[in-house]
């Protein structure tokens, strides 16, 4: 069993005001964002969002226009990236094709001019952290896929950094790797204490990793929070399309009854539990498709519609199914194993419904 | 339809004539120079009516010969030396960099291949002369490096162009400056080029004639030494300096094809 | 008196801040930059204030009036043209030859190639001073035979100093064609074939367009260096032939003409630099 090794504590990061323009392009248009120290942050996007630059600005790859860095109490706005202190993972591993895997983990320490025993010391712990022990002697084109980015994550965390940045680094990996290396890098993360920025567009990876998720578009945080707070309650119909699959309608605040109110969109009146309200805005409402239950005849529910099903696909324990009610398309995803829907054939009428708390309201 | 196949191959046959014509028309008179060089005969004459190495002890017995291939050994030397510092850190700035006007860094770059030798000459003689560096190893240097920095400039992009630019950002990241991550990274990988890129300055130095024409004065080039004499008399010495050019040529091209970067696609 | 540093300051920030950012590419240009600019760019515009000096254009008439000179520059041209279109003829079959030979066969053709390249222009023209001399080899061998009495004027006139070019300057033509015939996709050729279109179609229809781009750059670097030439000419020209370069060498240094010297540098200077952007812009449309 190999114990963690007696490190630095990791730091705190934030930003403040970041902006960065290339051009005419507002690559990031002021970015205020706070890490805490051993918090685990997604910057969740489409290219073009921005996450990159703001990774790189972190990094010290790019200068930015306005704002600043603080990592722990230093501002490193100003400074060269190798004094920054960071860990960083890149896409495409950036091993040194020259060097051998000892020789590239020892790299941050051997330009620290750390004494020679000691490196060799961490060196042989960092590899053994990622169960790489006995490949020193490696070249990086030598190794696998996976085992090169594990070679990347441990020569990113040998050198006690305050803070770690992981730039897409599962993005050339076939899905089983990227899953086994999603876990090693969290249970690194936990197990050091890191506090990690990690760079993805793959919204399921950022819900599996994240203790919060920034919802990056346009060179903005859309949205910051926990994982099941961004996919419940996404704040912009930016965030609730791009996390997990919504059905979504846009139409004005018609009616208030208690703590409902009801919106009229695309020809229906839906019900929504939304209390804080305003009836006579105009609102956005997202279900999600798990959300969307199959009716029996009797079934009360606070939205009722009835579907055509045109299309069934196999995602496993679930299915999902596209729905068509007159001109409106929605998705539901049901399971297999609830007793009704394994009969149900593309072709077949359904009803379905949702009850007026399974519906977030989205202003604007 | 297509051809007949014996038709094809009596092309195929023409075409294989015709080059291997005119590669040896490129050959054959840097081959014809070897046997003239080993000539006994006090004139030209060919084939030689013997065999003797007269020519070569000629060269190495004579001062002025001697001096001269001094004087371009150090100024080649010296202008490979500064054309690679100077071009690689150009040919970095043009691939990595994204500043406004890389275009025309860019094109400045290539200027001095060109521009023609004839104008550099005496443009640059033109200032020398001011300067008092006609006539010195210095001032032969800078000249050469100006021409030699196109080649290195374009030999180092290309190398530069093979190597991830996120293995310099790790390099920074993980502690060290941007000169320290060409240092420890980049330079080893581009070895090859910079091989390549030293040979082909150097050569285009230590066979420079044009410049040399107007700025060696009393410090004769190898070049110069030889196109002096050639205007006097062919004897047949010249032809002894041309197969040890010719030798150095060879020499030089083996190693880049032992450790050099690639030069003609394939 | 003692001067004290803002205590907040991070610790040598400034130009290693900036070397880690997106300048630093930049300032690593800047010494080769500033070399370039006082020792090529800056004597070249020298040249072009000296060819106006005295606030008239005197030197230019008299490149552009006088007969003499125009028949350098015609001559000059001539020359280029013709070693140009020998080169073409000479090396386009080559480089095509070098792309369907194996790689061994390939090595030894770039060797013929290669080694005449790097060698000295000097001894390559001494080369064809030996051969075609008075006493040169193809004299001396005609002599041998019987088929002459007296030597042949085989040097000192036009057809030595473009076969003594087209020696020098062949290698440069062959390459860039070359490259761009290896990267034509053998499928296109294929299929042309496979349509029933016969060899010469295949060729002037398929082939030659998809490596004109490589014809166009070779022929282009052949004819302004011809241009430019020197060394070939004052040998092998034997005073004879005279090209431009050996005009503006003569005013420099034995008229010591610096002025009309540099009007002659100027107008090679504007004709090379015309021919390279025609060049490229008949290039750009093709891709």
């Amino acid at each position: 069993m190999v114990t963690a090794p007696s490190r630095r504590p990791s730091l705190p990061l934030r930003l403040t005001g970041i902006g960065k323009r290339f051009g005419a392009v507002v690559a990031v248009g002021g970015v205020d964002l706070t890490v805490e120290a051993g918090e685990f942050v997604t910057l969740l996007g489409p290219s073009g969002s921005g996450k990159t630059t703001l990774l790189k600005v972190v990094a010290g790859f790019e200068a930015p226009d306005r704002g600043t860095v603080h990592i722990g109490a230093t501002d490193v706005t100003r400074m060269p990236p190798g004094r920054r202190n960071i860990g960083m993972v890149f896409q495409n591993y950036a091993l040194f094709p020259h060097m051998t895997v000892a020789r590239n983990v020892a790299f941050p320490l051997s330009v620290r001019h750390v004494a020679r025993e000691e490196i060799g010391r961490r060196v042989a712990a960092a590899l053994a952290l990622v169960e790489l022990g006995g490949y020193d002697e490696r070249l990086p084109a030598q190794l696998s896929g996976g085992q090169q980015q594990r070679v990347a994550l441990s020569r990113a965390v040998v050198f006690d950094p305050g803070l770690q940045l992981l730039d897409e680094p599962f993005g050339a990996l076939d899905r089983r790797l990227r899953q086994q290396l999603q876990e090693e890098v969290r249970r690194l993360q936990r197990r050091l204490g890191l506090t990690a920025v990690f760079v993805t567009h793959d919204q399921e990876e950022a819900l599996l990793l994240s203790d919060r998720i920034a919802v990056m578009n346009q060179g903005a945080i859309e949205q910051i929070g926990p994982p099941h707070e961004i996919y419940a309650r996404p704040r912009t119909v930016f965030a609730a399309g791009f996390i997990g699959e919504s059905n979504l309608w846009s139409g004005p605040v018609t009616a208030r009854d208690g703590a409902d109110v009801t919106i009229a969109a695309d020809g229906m009146n839906l019900r929504a539990r939304a209390p804080a309200v305003a009836s006579g805005g105009s609102a956005t409402a997202m279900v999600r498709p798990e959300r969307v239950r199959l009716l029996g005849g009797a079934e009360p529910a606070d939205n009722r519609v009835s579907a055509r099903v045109e299309e069934i696909s196999y995602l496993g324990q679930t299915q999902k199914y596209l729905l068509a009610a007159g001109s409106r398309r929605l998705t539901a995803v049901w399971d297999l194993t609830a007793a009704p829907v394994g009969s149900i054939a593309v072709g077949a009428c359904v009803t379905v419904g949702w009850s007026a708390a399974d519906v977030h309201l989205i202003a604007g | 339809m297509a051809e007949a196949p014996g038709r094809r191959r009596w092309l195929g046959r023409a075409l294989a004539g015709y080059a291997a014509f005119v590669l040896a028309l490129l050959l054959a008179p840097l081959l014809i120079v070897v046997p003239i060089s080993f000539s006994s005969a006090r004139y030209l004459q060919f084939p030689p009516p013997g065999w003797s190495l007269r020519w070569y002890a000629r060269y190495f017995a004579d001062p002025q010969w001697i001096e001269s291939t001094l004087v371009s050994l150090r100024v080649a030397t010296g202008t490979t030396a500064l054309a690679l510092v100077l071009g690689t850190a150009l040919a970095y700035s043009i691939v990595r960099g994204r500043y406004r006007g890389r275009r025309m860094v860019e094109r400045l770059s290539t200027g001095p291949m060109i521009v023609p030798h004839i104008v550099i000459a005496i443009a640059i003689y033109g200032i020398f002369a001011r300067l008092r560096l006609t006539g010195t190893e210095a001032g032969l240097i800078l000249a050469h490096t100006v021409l030699a920095i196109p080649f290195v400039v374009s030999v180092m992009s290309a190398a530069l162009r093979t190597v991830d630019p996120a293995l310099e950002q790790a390099a920074m990241s993980l502690g060290v400056g941007r000169i320290g991550a060409i240092v420890r990274v980049t330079l080893p990988l581009i070895r090859p080029g910079i091989v390549s890129a030293s040979i082909l300055a150097f050569l285009s130095s230590f066979d420079e004639v044009v410049v040399a024409l107007f700025l060696s004065g009393t410090t004769k080039t190898l070049p110069k030494q030889m196109f002096d004499n050639i205007l006097v008399e062919i004897d047949p010495t010249i032809a002894a300096v041309s197969v040890l050019q010719i030798a150095l040529v060879v020499v030089a091209l083996a190693v880049v094809a032992r450790f050099g970067a690639r030069t003609v696609p394939r | 008196m003692s001067i004290s540093l803002p205590a907040d300051e991070p610790p040598r920030a400034g130009i290693a801040a900036r070397l880690g950012g997106g300048a630093g590419p930049f300032v690593l240009g800047l010494p080769a930059l500033v070399f370039l600019l006082l020792l090529f760019v800056g004597p070249v515009l020298r040249l072009l204030v000296l060819s106006v000096e005295g606030g008239d254009l005197a030197a230019y008439e008299k490149a552009v009036t006088d007969g003499l000179y125009l028949t350098v520059f015609w001559e000059t041209f001539r020359i280029a043209a013709i070693v140009t279109a020998a080169s073409i003829v000479l090396g386009y079959p080559v480089a095509y030859w070098l792309t369907t030979v194996s790689r061994t066969t390939a090595a030894i053709g770039f060797a013929c190639i290669l080694v005449p390249l790097m060698t000295s222009v000097l001894v390559r023209t001494y080369a064809w001073m030996v051969i075609l001399g008075r006493n040169g080899i193809i004299n001396r061998a005609l002599r041998d035979w019987g088929l002459i009495d007296a030597p042949l004027p085989l040097l000192h006139n036009l057809p030595s100093v473009v076969i003594g070019m087209t020696h020098v300057l062949l290698p440069m033509f062959i390459l860039p064609v070359y490259s761009v015939m290896v990267r034509v996709d053998r499928e296109l050729l294929r299929a042309a074939d496979g349509l029933g279109a016969s060899g010469g179609q295949i060729f002037a229809r398929v082939y030659f367009p998809l490596t004109w781009p490589g014809v166009l750059a070779g022929g282009t670097l052949v004819f302004i260096v011809a241009l430019g030439f020197y060394i070939t000419p004052a040998l092998l020209g034997g005073g004879r032939i005279i090209m431009i370069a050996n005009v503006i060498e003569n005013q420099v240094q034995t008229l010591l003409d610096w002025r009309f010297a540099s009007a002659l540098s100027m107008v090679l200077l504007l004709a090379t630099l015309a021919i390279q952007a025609a060049s490229s812009r008949v290039q750009a449309p093709r891709g």
